[in-house]
């Protein structure tokens, strides 16, 4: 049980850096994995910015000042090194940043790592006709567990603000879904 | 910050529902063996990479010259035949502290360039 604190001090520190590096990479990887593949859309490209995303924080953990929890740090981190992707694949595809997620949309069933039935389509179409805000509210409270504070911290955002857009999201999914008893499932209420 | 007395490791169960999560409502699968091999090549492009480094020869010759002058100087400087008010000669003074000391130098040698000239701004030039 290490304390995140006493963990803080490892990082910066030169004697434990490494270890503790590697014990981050543990608790980190896959959750932000998760995080940055709902960004991205398609395994390669998260692999892609998962390791820029490790090689950044190792690179910067000595600047870290602890204005927010090293577990928004991370989040932030990840999300901005997704977005620097996104903009970067934007250009070599002369569209905006939603268009890049429309196309991943009209592939998604051309990509290996996709596995879902009819269900998961629609759930992943109606996604991709939130605005950017509520889906990232939505994607960040609902898959990755985060609250409305770290959501708020990690988007430069007000809190009430992304209450809004995960409510609006919450709303517009429900009005739009056909299977009813998907959304009991996953209990999104 | 209240998360910051959190322990980290209650988040690990939280991490597995998640990925459960992602394949039952999204239909999102990643290969086998993704992350043991992710892992890897994540720390061979941070920690070990940092061991790792090789210093190019060029470089390795610059260093140790500039560590010879350094050396040289100092022991100059500490044998100076001019302050102390030794008979010997200067040339004696200067061959003699050069054999006598070599063990000493060595080791400064070592010490200088592991604190002094091997920092991380060396790495990041490469």
């Amino acid at each position: 049980m290490v304390n995140e604190i006493d963990f803080i001090k490892q990082l910066t520190s030169k004697k434990h850096r490494d270890k503790a590096f590697a014990k981050l990479l543990d608790l980190y990887q896959e959750r932000l994995y998760w995080h940055i593949r709902k960004i991205v859309n398609t395994h390669e490209n998260t692999d892609d910015v998962l390791q820029n995303t490790f090689i950044r924080v190792y690179k910067s953990i000595d600047k870290f000042k602890q204005q927010s929890s090293l577990h928004t740090w991370m989040y932030k981190i990840a999300y901005n090194e997704s977005i620097r992707f996104l903009e970067n694949q934007k250009k070599k595809t002369f569209s905006s940043l939603s268009g890049v997620s429309e196309k991943y949309l009209e592939n998604i069933q051309d990509d290996p790592f996709f596995d879902g039935d009819e269900v998961q389509l629609k759930l992943h179409q109606l996604l991709s006709e939130l605005t950017e805000n509520q889906k990232r509210a939505f994607t960040m409270k609902y898959y990755d567990n985060l609250k409305f504070r770290e959501i708020a911290d990690i988007l430069n955002t007000k809190e009430g603000t992304v209450k809004t857009h995960y409510y609006g999201a919450v709303k517009f999914i429900e009005n739009n879904i056909s299977v009813i008893t998907y959304i009991e499932k996953i209990k999104i209420i | 910050m209240k998360t910051k007395n959190n322990t980290l490791n209650q988040r690990i169960t939280l991490d597995m529902n998640t990925q459960k999560k992602h394949q039952k409502d999204l239909g999102l699968e990643v290969p086998k063996d993704y992350f043991a091999s992710s892992r890897k090549v994540i720390l061979e492009q941070t920690v070990h990479q940092k061991r790792g480094k090789v210093i190019s020869f060029q470089k390795k010759i610059s260093i140790w010259s500039a560590v010879a002058v350094v050396a040289i100087l100092f022991t100059l400087a500490i044998y100076n035949p001019i302050e102390n008010s030794n008979t010997l000669e200067v040339d004696d003074v200067l061959i003699a502290s050069l054999f006598t000391e070599e063990d000493n130098v060595d080791v400064f040698l070592d010490n200088f360039v592991n604190d002094e000239l091997l920092t991380e701004d060396v790495f990041k030039n490469d």
